[in-house]
């Protein structure tokens, strides 16, 4: 399932709302830092014994004693996205830490006294020459940056009776969202604003919603949005099964509910081309589209204007000139790294950078399907920018220049930017020719063939010329392998090269070692 | 120690309803190996005719005995275009490489001849003397431990005008271009071969100019 974040904004709040929000996003703030800060330690031995994490063994971890101790910051209503949040955090924690020794805990919420204490710290180490004047500035730059800002409040499920979900006035036509700020003890007295409204829940028969008496633990606040927003939400009256968790946050002094709302694929189109995009030296990524004999049909540049949205708007064009040529996306694995794009002097720092090429990947993975087309291949990115997209010679005297490229093998020339998109746009068409080796080793009687990816040896005796024995036998190991190796993608990829092919003689090639 | 020669020229014609402007010629004999690329400028059959005429005169000078300045000052005398500029005419560059290991070169308004050593291009100095109002380059070289020259009609410079580069696609790039694909065991062909294909990709199989390459790998 595709899911798809609704950005609505939570439409002129009054001043006691915004006081009930923000109180809110704080208290969730605070406590799960404090969830965080008590399980350090249990977090990282975990991270470090190499144990297979689940979220119901780091949901375990929280105790009883520590679900009391939530109650001091009033997050009772909560507290269950307390917790999913903070396995979550966890479990990219410990993954990340697996990969990369040398990553940070996370830092959910930095009160006034923590930040005090670790500019304190920075001043004692720089001081002390532990750091250096670059490093204090970076270190105290991000603390900055940090200091009071709060974690969006996350609600975990949505229903009509806790969390959070969206009600309907269908003489103003008009959304709103229903939230569960607070406890039973902070409840608020009296009518809300909803009370003059003939309000209905977004949830199945559309029920009425009643003004119920007593405490309040619940606001209501009216909801603005765009029209393509406008339209899933009105789909989501039809089908309010689509409606799944929100998270509230406050940007530039505005509230806003970003609610996950899943969206059915469109119809599936068949891909026709393959469309390779590739980081551009000079600024946004570089596209090329190749039809299924590898020809080049089309080649051009996507670049914004650097902004907050940029890795959006060049998703969205690249999505659109994907959809013009029915194309397949394929990417730069690992946000491009190592790809060698040459880097020019005067457009430094204007290239998109790994990180957010890798956010570009993760944004196409969803849009794609939304539209119709197959989700984006990633590819490895070693040495992009120095391959041959005509006979993938690589080295790095294929670079004459910053700008031109012009193998030393086979002669093909180009403009250094449509390197990278060119031999991604042709990469499935070479996985494709590609045949399967295996390795001929002679031993003292006999001839050894195996591939190690596959796992599959077979001796022959060394004066056969007629080597169907070893074609049978291999036949014979694919058929007996089916579905044998979940886990192995590489094994996998090889099977099924081989199972698809017509003839196992045209599909391996043998190499002599 | 005598000089071992390598030498291939090719080629090359965009279209095949046209005749090709540009014609090489590779004559091995007695004196050593002597080259010329002739280079019609304008394109179609007279350029063909006329570059043709340059080579079969420069062939037949060569049979006699005659130093290249000669013929060069020849073909310049013969070229039916005279002194108006605007005029057809075959421009040409002729090479040639003695077994003693001294390289002589003579050219006429075709691009400068790229002499790399050790994989590195080297500076030289040419004399130019004006006969009937066109000036000839003319060098002698010795050659040296691992020696590349590289001749390249104007086509060639010519291909990567269509396309987006700062620089262009210059003698300068051409020479880098050269400098990292003559490796120690890559022939002469090979290198011809090379930028060939390299021209033909920039100009993206639409290039309008016919594109001819020479190269001399020497060893001594």
């Amino acid at each position: 399932m595709v899911y798809r974040t609704l950005m609505l904004q939570l439409y002129r709040p009054s001043g006691r709302k915004r006081d009930l929000m923000d109180r809110a996003l704080l208290r969730y703030s605070r406590a799960l830092q404090m969830l965080m800060s008590r399980y350090e330690s249990q977090i990282d031995a975990l991270a470090r014994s190499g144990e297979r994490i689940t979220q119901k063994g780091l949901l375990a971890m929280i105790d009883r004693k520590t679900a009391k101790d939530l109650n001091e910051f009033r997050v009772q209503p909560f507290k269950d996205s307390l917790k999913i949040e903070f396995a979550a955090l966890a479990a990219a924690y410990i993954r990340q830490k697996r990969g990369n020794p040398g990553a940070r805990y996370p830092l959910v919420y930095l009160d006034a006294a923590r930040y005090r204490a670790a500019v304190a710290r920075c001043i004692d180490r720089l001081d002390g020459g532990e750091i250096g004047r670059r490093t204090f500035t970076s270190e105290c730059t991000r603390l900055i940056g940090r200091v009071g800002r709060l974690r969006p409040l996350y609600f975990g499920r949505y229903a009509v009776n806790r969390d959070y979900c969206l009600l309907y006035d269908e003489f103003k036509d008009r959304f709103y969202a229903k939230l569960y700020l607070l406890n039973a003890a902070d409840g608020l007295r009296g009518r809300t604003a909803a009370g003059g409204l003939s309000l209905c829940y977004v949830a199945e028969g559309l029920p009425p919603m009643t003004d119920p008496s007593g405490k309040k633990r619940y606001i209501v606040v009216p909801l603005a949005f765009g029209k393509s927003q406008e339209a899933d939400l009105k789909r989501a009256l039809e089908e309010p099964r689509l409606l799944h968790t929100a998270r509230l946050t406050k940007r530039d002094g505005r509230y806003y509910l970003m609610v996950n709302i899943a969206c059915e694929p469109g119809p599936a189109l068949a891909a026709e081309s393959t469309m390779g995009v590739s980081r551009d030296p000079s600024g946004g990524v570089a596209y090329t589209v190749c039809g299924p004999g590898g020809e080049i049909l089309k080649q051009g540049r996507i670049a914004e204007r650097a902004g907050p949205d940029l890795t959006y708007l060049l998703c969205k064009r690249i999505a659109a000139v994907a959809l013009e040529n029915r194309s397949r996306v394929i990417l730069e694995s690992n946000g491009g790294k190592n790809d060698r794009m040459p880097v020019r002097g005067e457009a430094e720092g204007a290239a998109v950078s790994n990180r957010r090429y890798a956010a570009l990947a993760a944004i196409l993975k969803y849009k794609l399907p939304e539209k119709g087309l197959p989700p984006p291949i990633e590819v490895s990115a070693n040495g992009l920018f120095l391959t041959c997209p005509r006979c993938a010679k690589r080295t790095a005297q294929n670079r004459i220049s910053d700008e031109l490229f012009a193998c030393v093998e086979c002669g093909y020339a180009s403009e250094e930017e449509w390197i990278g998109s060119e031999n991604l746009a042709g990469r499935l068409l070479k996985y494709r020719r590609d045949k399967v080796p295996l390795t001929v080793e002679k031993q003292d009687d006999t001839l050894l063939f195996y591939n190690k990816n596959l796992g599959f040896r077979c001796v022959l005796p060394q004066n056969v010329t007629d080597y169907r024995p070893m074609y049978d036998e291999l036949d014979r190991y694919l058929r007996s392998l089916d579905g044998t190796f979940q886990e192995n993608p590489r094994k996998y990829a090889v099977w099924k090269k081989l199972r698809r092919s017509p003839s196992l003689r045209d599909a391996v090639r043998l190499v002599v070692k | 120690m005598a000089v071992q020669i390598d030498v291939s020229g090719a080629c090359d014609n965009p279209s095949a309803e046209r005749l090709c402007g540009d014609r090489i010629e590779i004559v091995r004999g007695e004196a050593g190996v002597t080259a010329i690329l002739a280079d019609g400028l304008g394109g179609g059959a007279k350029a063909a005719i006329l570059s043709s005429l340059a080579v079969k005169m420069a062939e037949t000078m060569l049979e006699r005995g005659e130093p290249i300045e000669e013929i060069a000052r020849m073909i310049v005398k013969s070229q039916p275009a005279g002194k108006r500029e605007n005029a057809d005419y075959a421009a040409f560059t002729i090479l040639q490489v003695i077994p003693s290991g001294t390289i002589f070169l003579a050219q006429m308004e075709t691009p400068d001849v790229i002499f790399l050593r050790r994989r590195k291009p080297v500076e030289r100095q040419t004399s130019r003397k004006t006969v009937e109002g066109r000036i000839i380059r003319s060098a002698v070289l010795s050659v040296g431990e691992a020696d590349t020259l590289v001749a390249v009609g104007s086509g060639l410079l010519r291909a990567g005008a269509g396309r987006a580069l700062r620089s262009g696609w210059k003698l300068e790039q051409i020479a880098a271009y050269m400098a990292n694909a003559s490796a120690p065991r890559v022939s002469a062909a090979k290198l011809v071969r090379l930028l060939l294909s390299a021209g033909r990709s920039l100009s993206r199989g639409k290039g309008k100019y016919d594109l001819s390459a020479l190269v001399f790998r020497m060893h001594r």
